[in-house]
């Protein structure tokens, strides 16, 4: 009877260990993407400013999307990065 | 059987269940352990790039000239110059003057200019980040 008690509350343990460390990878990897998708974000940007950029540029498993958003007398460029991590997509906004 | 001969079984039975159990408790401990240091260590290396790449990014902002070769960047900048390099311990380091910032343990870092653009590129073991920035008249 108490081996069986303890067992039962090393199952409980491990079971509540095991969330809170599946808890803790998906926060890394949802900070990994974001990390990656602001680099990859950046290196569209840079390359639109460079006037070399293509409409699309991936990383992995990320993909960035240039977009160009005219006004009134200004021109800025959108990169937007979507990919398996990130929850929404990622944007940053750049000009000339 | 006789109540000596019983109890002698009960006792290694109950035995055999307790060493079952302390094998389960120190696997488990040893699986969530090594997880737990694995995913410490990207997460380390994530934030050295993170780093790494900021100072760069500043550094080549006000950059006058900016050389690079297969082991390091130097960039010039008006009254000072910065070095990107990787010492033989792998350690990735910022250096200007004689100050000295590392940036983290890297496996391997390659610049490469590809025209007016320089790929950098941090490689960690497992692991491996990289930015490009726009040399403007460099």
């Amino acid at each position: 009877m108490e081996v069986i008690m303890a067992a039962a509350v090393i199952a409980l343990a491990a079971l509540v260990l095991g969330a809170a460390l599946a808890g803790a990878m998906q926060i890394f990897r949802a900070s990994q993407a974001v990390t990656r998708g602001r680099l990859l974000a950046a290196s569209h940007l840079e390359q639109a400013a460079a006037g070399v950029a293509e409409p699309f540029l991936w990383e992995g498993e990320l993909q960035s999307t240039l977009t160009v958003l005219e006004g009134e007398g200004y021109i800025l460029w959108q990169a937007e990065v979507s990919g398996p991590g990130l929850a929404e997509p990622l944007r940053l906004v750049g000009g000339p | 059987m006789n109540k000596g001969g019983m109890a002698a079984l009960e006792a290694l039975i109950a035995a055999a269940q307790v060493l079952i159990l302390a094998a389960v408790v120190c696997a488990l401990l040893v699986t969530f352990w090594q997880t737990w240091l694995k995913y410490n260590e990207a997460c380390r290396q994530r934030q050295w790039a993170a780093v790494a790449f900021a100072y760069l990014d500043q550094d080549l902002r006000d950059a006058e000239e900016v050389l690079v070769t297969a082991s390091e960047l130097r960039i010039v900048q008006e009254n000072r110059e910065c070095i990107y390099r990787v010492t033989a311990e792998k350690s990735f380091y910022r250096g200007l003057g004689s100050a000295y910032y590392p940036l983290g343990i890297v496996e391997s870092v390659s610049f490469r200019r590809e025209g007016d653009l320089l790929w950098a590129e941090l490689y960690f073991p497992g692991e491996c980040y990289r930015c490009c920035y726009f040399l403007e008249g460099n």
